[in-house]
């Protein structure tokens, strides 16, 4: 099923939030190698952004002015052991939130994406990206691969944190 | 839906079926048992469940005799590849993943299977997405494109040429396979 944000969403501050996503926040995506990464080229391939994240689960964020180390630290161990060896290093995309919503429809200029406050009880940080408009399964793998671009920049913790 | 290679001292020859027969077809037992080994040859247990290579030669030989699986065949490593995600569980991701569809398997060997009936293709990286999806992405100099299965008989793709043209499908059946514009570009 669809999400039912709008723009106006993104000017909504939720439960547990610290505030609206800011155009100028730095956001962070957690990713594993080799997973998400083509090893060959070191590129972030496709898979890291699941259709249907874009389309009604939301892609998961953390905002990195509240994200605590200790929270991504943890989650980065328990999704590692689930699957060692598809997870072997774990490393966090860097971007700013006004990339993704500076990327609009070449014909239209109608925003593609939507970044929303997600805020959780157990990790004020979080945010969401959701395709702004709903679209077939090729439309959306045409949005991904513009993201994707995106989530080429990556980080280990330590050098996020320190 | 043929498509399952075992080679066995009772049946002689390949024995071919599909993902969905190996339960639902009456073999004898000792068949499905060789069956089973030989689908480990042919790589198809998860690395999380890694069997060393020696082990595989080991029982690949005792099988068959001198009738050894190719595993080096295109079609077979492609099709371990797919299997291979099938072992997957609900919440592989510890984030509320998907596991995949016997259906979405299907889906993607029929697609295999018809795309390698006459050609040689380059290889694409075969991974399984979050939401249940099994993904071909091929990642070439002049040419990246996506697709995608999800067990409903189509798959979508996108993809973007070196030189700009690009290819984008929402829903296309598994039937009418690939268009012979994108075929030209994976095809090696």
């Amino acid at each position: 099923m669809a999400h039912q944000y709008t723009l106006d969403c993104e000017k909504i501050t939720h439960e547990f939030s610290p505030g609206v996503v800011e155009d100028e926040e730095p956001l962070l995506r957690l990713l594993y190698v080799p997973e998400h990464v083509d090893v060959k080229t070191n590129r972030v391939i496709e898979t890291a952004i699941p259709l249907v994240d874009l389309k009604s689960r939301g892609l998961s964020l953390d905002r990195l002015a509240f994200a605590k180390k200790g929270i991504i630290q943890e989650r980065m161990k328990q999704q590692m052991i689930r699957d060692p060896d598809k997870r072997k290093e774990a490393s966090l995309a860097k971007f700013c939130c006004s990339d993704i919503r500076s990327i609009v429809d070449t014909d239209s200029g109608v925003r593609k994406n939507l970044v929303i406050d997600d805020a959780m009880e157990i990790n004020i940080a979080h945010a969401s990206i959701f395709s702004h408009k709903e679209m077939g399964n090729g439309a959306l793998r045409k949005q991904r691969a513009v993201l994707l671009e995106y989530l080429q920049d990556r980080y280990c913790l330590d050098a996020l944190f320190n | 839906m043929i498509d399952y290679y075992a080679q066995t001292d009772t049946c002689m020859g390949i024995k071919a079926i599909s993902y969905d027969e190996i339960n639902t077809h009456d073999f004898d037992g000792d068949f499905i048992a060789k069956t089973v080994i030989s689908t480990v040859f042919a790589g198809i247990l998860c690395a999380s469940n890694p069997i060393s290579i020696e082990s595989k030669q080991e029982t690949v030989e005792s099988v068959s005799g001198d009738r050894v699986l190719d595993i080096n065949r295109q079609d077979l490593a492609l099709l371990a590849k797919i299997r291979e995600k099938a072992l997957y569980p609900d919440n592989w991701d510890g984030n509320g993943a998907i596991a995949v569809d016997k259906k979405t398997i299907n889906d993607a060997e029929s697609f295999i299977r018809d795309l390698l009936r006459d050609r040689i293709i380059y290889s694409p990286i075969i991974s399984l997405a979050a939401d249940g999806e099994i993904n071909f992405l091929w990642v070439l100099e002049d040419f990246r494109f996506d697709l995608g299965f999800y067990g409903d008989q189509t798959f979508s793709y996108y993809g973007k040429a070196s030189s700009g043209q690009e290819f984008i499908s929402d829903e296309m059946d598994i039937s009418e396979g690939l268009p012979e514009a994108i075929v030209n570009f994976i095809r090696k």
